[in-house]
């Protein structure tokens, strides 16, 4: 979810792939062609915020411990077309602030951590986490504890 | 939910909390549960270059439309489709020096920016309310609660439709105007027969000023503890912990009331932290949690501290927890089995398969719903294949037979396992379950 510069929380949860995933090598440069094209409305009403955007992205890796990857992403010559909604001037800075590269961290398969310019805003935000989450890979359901559970016998899992 | 060899289906099942943007709506800024409507993409993987691996990520589509209500009425609906597709894949030029273009850089999460200011969509949600009728709603349901006859679906739906209006109608008021907080807290120290539902709406406001009011409650021993306790589960459940509210629950994690509630929560928040970049708070949780393991004397506590850690699934405190895996007291090594299910890394999935294979039912129950939320590796698939048929508990089996079934489309060598345990297994409903897993059915 994009258009409502909210991005794609970290603590969403995809659905099962197999184990069949990406072989990602370090010391290569994967060059991408990245579409991504978002709009916001409330109920039926026409949107509020509609945008495309269309951009390369050079991507580099480098492993970290404990089945960490961590990217590089550096878009090149990104453009808004049929921008709508958003203050005058906007898409054009925002364009040139996403050619600041960024840095996301999948662990385990799983988008652990975006890093990118200091101050960066809201919107540039949500695009960038939306592109590092749609390199995520695998699905971890948090089952966490709750005061006053117990380990159920039968059934499946933790109750409260 | 392989497609073909080199594709694979891709589906959003559910949204964490979110917050809409400033930079899109002027003014707001909240916290929101989103519902996916349509969700549906593809991976497919094969070489660029025709080389050898095979496996580089070739294209990713999805799409997907959002469904975020803002109250009664209003839905704000969102529609987002992505495509990368690869153009080439080549040696770097150069080496990158990572440490110096990492300098400078900031974690960026829309989960931790600005939260709680004023918004424009709590002007909807609190509608026509005043504190006074939206906390008179409360204490009405609050008094009622229990009093609906049964089989009275009209009534029910009707009283939880008023109840939920004036309950993010008062979050609402407590977000937008801090000073409401203090009148919050003073009817709920004075016995307010919602006491509890204003501790939650404190909860959901998750502003600094709330978050605070809900510390000083579960701080004030004069209080009743199920009121102080109460606090603390309202507490413990904000997404957005302050530094004070962190310090807070930190100064219960050595004893009283309140302690589960502390090791829980923080374990929880250290986790939430970390994965919104924050770690270097959630880093000092886990220093905590670990020096109370270290510290800890009785059973109990050691289970608690474990599950604690078991929240943050953070890997630092594997060796922390290792030698309580070989734990005498069973629910202490079953308390250290969960402990370890959520951090990364080989070396778990190789204590995983270990506990699962061991002579302890319980730890081979832990070990089993730890391998139930964890990628099948060859090590867990192995010990899967191996283990499940002798596990001691019915119960365990019969997770066993779902993880099998689950696990048996990318990987046939767990067939054997499967078919065991529906045809020879003691117990009649694990049979069962396997039977209907070769067969393709949910047991």
């Amino acid at each position: 979810m994009v258009a409502d510069a909210g991005g794609v929380p970290v603590g969403q949860t995809l659905g099962t792939i197999t184990a069949l995933r990406p072989k990602w090598l370090p010391k290569q440069t994967y060059t991408y062609r990245l579409k991504l094209e978002s709009r916001l409305a409330i109920g039926d009403q026409p949107p509020m915020v509609a945008f495309h955007l269309a951009s390369e992205a050079e991507l580099q890796l480098r492993e970290l411990p404990e089945k960490s990857l961590q990217f590089s992403v550096r878009l090149v010559g990104p453009k808004f077309s049929g921008a709508s909604g958003g203050a005058d001037g906007q898409f054009d800075r925002l364009a040139i602030e996403l050619e600041a590269p960024f840095f996301f961290t999948l662990t385990a398969g799983r988008l652990a951590e975006v890093r990118g310019r200091a101050g960066a805003s809201r919107f540039a935000t949500s695009i960038l986490h939306t592109i590092a989450a749609s390199l995520q890979f695998r699905v971890r359901q948090s089952q966490v504890f709750l005061a006053g559970q117990q380990r159920k016998s039968t059934g499946r899992g933790l109750t409260k | 939910m392989r497609s073909s060899p080199d594709e694979l289906g891709r589906t959003k099942q559910s949204y964490g909390l979110m917050k809409l943007g400033k930079t899109m709506i002027p003014g707001v800024d909240t916290q929101l549960t989103t519902v996916v409507v349509k969700s549906e993409g593809s991976l497919r993987l094969g070489s660029v270059s025709g080389s050898m691996p095979a496996r580089d990520l070739r294209n990713v589509e999805y799409s997907e439309q959002l469904q975020t209500a803002m109250g009664p009425s209003a839905t704000v609906n969102s529609h987002t489709t992505l495509a990368l597709s690869l153009q080439s894949r080549q040696p770097s030029p150069a080496p990158k020096d990572w440490a110096a273009e990492l300098t400078g850089t900031a974690p960026l999460n829309p989960k931790l920016m600005g939260a709680s200011s004023p918004d424009s969509f709590d002007a909807q949600r609190i509608g026509s309310f005043t504190f006074d009728t939206a906390l008179g709603a409360l204490e009405t349901e609050a008094r009622t609660q229990g009093t609906t006859p049964p089989g009275d679906p009209t009534s029910t739906k009707a009283s939880v439709q008023a109840t939920s209006a004036a309950f993010s109608a008062m979050a609402a008021l407590l977000r937008t105007q801090p000073v409401l907080v203090a009148q919050a807290e003073r009817r709920i120290r004075t016995g307010s027969a919602a006491a509890n539902l204003m501790l939650d709406t404190l909860g959901s406001a998750g502003s600094p000023q709330a978050q605070q009011a809900l510390a000083s409650v579960m701080n004030d021993a004069k209080l009743s503890e199920p009121l102080r306790r109460a606090a603390a589960f309202s507490l413990i459940r904000t997404p957005t912990p302050t530094p004070e509210t962190l310090q807070a629950l930190m100064e219960h994690t050595k004893g009283g009331p309140l302690m589960v509630h502390a090791l829980y929560g923080l374990g929880t928040m250290s986790r939430h932290l970390r994965e919104a970049g924050a770690t270097s708070e959630s880093s000092s949780i886990v220093r905590l949690l670990v020096e109370r393991l270290s510290e800890a004397e009785s059973p109990s506590v050691q289970v608690h501290v474990l599950r604690g850690i078991a929240n943050s699934g953070d890997s630092d405190a594997l060796q922390a927890v290792k030698p309580w895996l070989g734990s005498t007291v069973s629910k202490v090594k079953t308390a250290a089995v969960d402990a370890i299910r959520l951090m990364p890394g080989e070396a778990v999935e190789r204590l995983l398969a270990e506990q699962f294979k061991g002579n302890n039912p319980e730890a081979q129950l832990a070990a089993i719903d730890a391998m139930i939320v964890r990628d099948p590796s060859t090590i867990l698939v192995q010990a899967l294949a191996e283990g499940a048929k002798n596990a001691e508990k019915p119960a365990t089996r019969l997770r066993a037979a779902g993880l099998l079934q689950k696990w048996l489309p990318g990987h046939p060598e767990l067939l054997p396992a499967l078919k065991e345990l529906a045809q020879n297994d003691v117990n009649p409903h694990v049979r069962e379950a396997a039977a209907l897993a070769l067969a393709g059915k949910k047991p």
